[in-house]
């Protein structure tokens, strides 16, 4: 069969997202650039795959997904091999499953909302705008993003990963914004919450990460 | 889900999120006990709920030692457990799809009509604050283009995920449930097919459940 395609940059923080699950389970994949100066994330053909216009998308034969959450999730499924991790839970019975979907959610819901604004203020904006930094948004977020990892530090002294004692697909999902985030002056932050800094480590350790990582630029001139 | 003790919902039905487990919950036909968790005076960041949450958000749900927080992940552990078809997990395919549209619900939709909620209703009734205009201007339009994208999707599949009504659909109800009884109801004029799926899954006896509940917190 032939590799499935995923549409969008891999510098893109939704796009790594989907390509750590491709390099977790070691499916091939083809990606296929979508030109946003150029607004091609506007044109018919790319709303037909994403129709929110945005990236990443993602085809497999007939199937056209949209969502980096859902297509992760669909990768991890189908693609599985026997000797790959189950990142998902879903072999471990429903409790196991939803204590991945729990932390899944909280990625999305408490932690993405708090660190985001710094990485897109820091530098998506400026890169992609030339805008400057807003200090008040940076400053609010990490005032939200320190009472997260508070709650995440907590979390890491009684459990090994934050849905339990295996690595999943809630803890895959921090890299990316995590990741620039890192590159950001308040990297920093990271280090007042040891064992939030060693999870940390821990994910950037994988081989699946630091493939993705290699295609992910770690300075940035604006 | 048989002889087993009764799970339990902690939060005010009036929640959307705590309406959108209540809904799963009675598609599945499930006994369930909700325990009301009183916000405005601050119980839900007090000692026995952050016990149960870690963010001290609602809802919280306990099914005998397990105990699970974040709305979608107790939906799809409550449709997972009552063998509901709402998540098509049997397919690949459709269940990607469901996913796919149940994450957009949540950062398009839910976003967007939680933004208005919060500075139509609970800023004025629950804070003493007044509404901040520009703030519901900019969500309304990023609320119409979502349900611009629905009603696209609508012409061509009777639900969002496909012809098949899903999680993904049902996700919707509470907001909508709000959004119908407010001044802001007629921007759903100008997208028929979304407004005839609205009032489909509004006529759901799952749905009116739980819109008397939400009504009645």
């Amino acid at each position: 069969s032939s590799p499935v395609k995923v549409f969008g940059h891999a510098t893109s923080t939704n796009v790594a997202r989907v390509l750590l699950c491709l390099e977790e389970v070691g499916a091939e994949y083809e990606l296929v650039p979508v030109d946003f100066l150029a607004g091609e994330h506007n044109t018919p053909e790319h709303v037909q795959r994403n129709p929110f216009g945005k990236i990443p998308a993602f085809q497999d034969g007939d199937l056209v997904l949209f969502e980096s959450r859902a297509i992760a999730r669909y990768i991890l499924r189908k693609y599985r091999t026997p000797g790959s991790p189950d990142l998902l839970g879903e072999n471990g019975g429903a409790e196991e499953a939803a204590m991945v979907d729990v932390w899944t959610e909280v990625e999305a819901q408490q932690y993405h909302p708090a660190i985001s604004p710094v990485v897109f203020e820091c530098i998506i904006f400026p890169v992609m705008r030339g805008a400057k930094t807003d200090q008040k948004v940076v400053d609010e977020s990490l005032e939200r993003l320190r009472l997260v990892l508070g709650t995440y530090e907590e979390r890491l002294s009684k459990s090994r990963y934050l849905a339990g004692d295996s690595f999943s697909f809630a803890d895959l999902n921090h890299f990316p914004f995590t990741f620039y985030f890192m590159a950001t002056p308040y990297a920093a932050l990271l280090d007042e919450y040891p064992r939030v800094k060693a999870w940390w480590e821990d994910l950037m350790a994988r081989p699946s990460v630091k493939r993705v990582c290699a295609n992910m630029p770690t300075k940035f001139c604006f | 889900m048989g002889t087993e003790a009764k799970v339990k919902v902690f939060g005010p039905a009036r929640s959307t999120c705590v309406a959108r487990v209540l809904v799963c919950l009675e598609e599945v036909g499930a006994e369930y006990e909700l325990v009301h968790v009183h916000l405005p005076a601050g119980e839900h960041k007090g000692p026995a709920h952050l016990a149960r949450t870690l963010f001290g958000q609602v809802p919280a749900f306990q099914d005998g030692d397990l105990i699970l927080f974040e709305s979608r992940a107790i939906s799809r552990y409550v449709l997972r457990k009552g063998a509901s078809d709402l998540l098509r997990e049997n397919s690949l395919a459709e269940s990607a799809t469901v996913d796919a549209w149940l994450e957009a619900e949540s950062h398009n939709f839910d976003r967007a009509m939680s933004a208005i909620t919060f500075q139509c209703f609970v800023v004025p009734m629950f804070m003493g604050g007044t509404t901040d205009h520009k703030i519901v201007e900019e969500n309304m339009e990023k609320l119409k283009a979502a349900l611009g994208v629905y009603e696209e999707r609508l012409t061509r599949f009777k639900y969002l995920a496909g012809d098949f009504i899903s999680l993904a659909d049902l996700s919707h109800c509470p907001m909508a449930h709000y959004l119908l009884a407010s001044p802001c109801a007629s921007v759903l004029d100008a997208y028929p097919r979304v407004k005839d799926w609205v009032d489909g899954m509004m006529d759901r006896p799952s749905v009116k459940k739980v819109m008397e509940l939400m009504d009645a917190s």
